[in-house]
């Protein structure tokens, strides 16, 4: 898929991921690596930037083993900025769509 | 490349930032090296995974210029925002075209004005030159005590054209911290 376009849709992935669970980085880098190609690195400055914007908060918690991992939880400014983020995502689809079947049935005729 | 490679080579990138953002950021991808080890992968594999540390490092490095940005909105001295906005354009190509056209067209206005402030003061200290080194200034048909009075009025102008050209851009300047920031989202790795 084109890097450009995948940039712009991690966000929309990692806040759909946290309005779920807290996660912590590796977690979310997994989970979003099963459904799309990514450098895994991509998530950390997008969790920073997200924090810095008090879209997510962050705690440390105990591991069973190793350090303590640092999770992220999703702030009340961070779900509306995901709302946001989906309509317009949900818009941008239907709309590409009502193009492509335009498209089609201009090529059948 | 090795964890501790990995590591060292992303704080060398990073030393620009203050101590404890480049803490904050080893712990997170340390543990991203320890969780994934735990998980029975390789450490090169890893490594190989996050991306280049250089990568990972100016992703960052842009994130924290556009955030500077907006802490220091109020910043008296327009010119060195002006030319930070276009030093962050030019880390990216992308916006690199439209923030230096932007950037580089407001920065020439601002020569204009300081050319024109060099050349009414010019004009003012023009019979104290005359003075002091006579060959080297030619007043022509024009009286030499005219010269400071035009000087006078020229920088009177340009004081007001000044505080007109600080009003304006600065409304131009928050357009393109704004515009920066809505797209560097999408630059960052």
């Amino acid at each position: 898929m084109n890097t450009q376009f995948k940039k712009g849709l991690l966000d929309l992935c990692v806040l759909s991921i946290l309005s779920h669970e807290d996660c912590y980085g590796y977690d979310i880098v997994n989970k979003v690596l099963e459904y799309m190609e990514i450098s895994e690195g991509s998530i950390y400055p997008l969790l920073r930037r997200f924090k810095k914007e008090d879209y997510v908060s962050s705690y440390l918690q105990e591991s069973d083993e190793g350090p303590p991992r640092k999770y992220y939880k999703i702030t009340t400014l961070g779900r509306e900025a995901y709302e946001d983020l989906l309509k317009d995502w949900n818009d941008f689809q239907n709309s590409i769509n009502r193009l492509l079947e335009k498209e089609a049935t201009n090529d059948q005729r | 490349m090795t964890r501790d490679n990995y590591i060292k080579k992303l704080q060398n990138y990073l030393r620009k930032l203050p101590q404890s953002e480049i803490e904050e950021i080893t712990y997170e991808i340390n543990m991203h090296f320890e969780e994934a080890i735990k998980a029975g992968r390789n450490e090169m594999i890893v490594a190989d995974a996050l991306g280049h540390p250089k990568r990972l490092a100016s992703a960052i490095l842009l994130e924290y210029d556009v955030s500077q940005l907006s802490s220091d909105n109020t910043a008296l001295d327009k010119f060195l925002l002006i030319m930070r906005i276009i030093g962050i354009g030019f880390k990216n190509i992308i916006v690199a075209p439209f923030l230096l056209t932007i950037g580089l067209i407001v920065f020439s206005i601002y020569l204009i004005v300081f050319s024109f402030y060099l050349m009414g003061g010019t004009f003012v200290v023009a019979p104290i030159i005359k003075y002091i080194a006579p060959a080297i200034v030619s007043t022509g048909p024009i009286p030499l005590m005219l010269y400071p009075v035009i000087g006078l009025v020229v920088l009177l102008v340009t004081k007001k054209l000044h505080q007109l050209l600080s009003k304006y851009s600065s409304g131009i300047i928050n357009y393109l911290i704004k515009y920066v920031k809505v797209d560097y989202k999408k630059l960052t790795l």
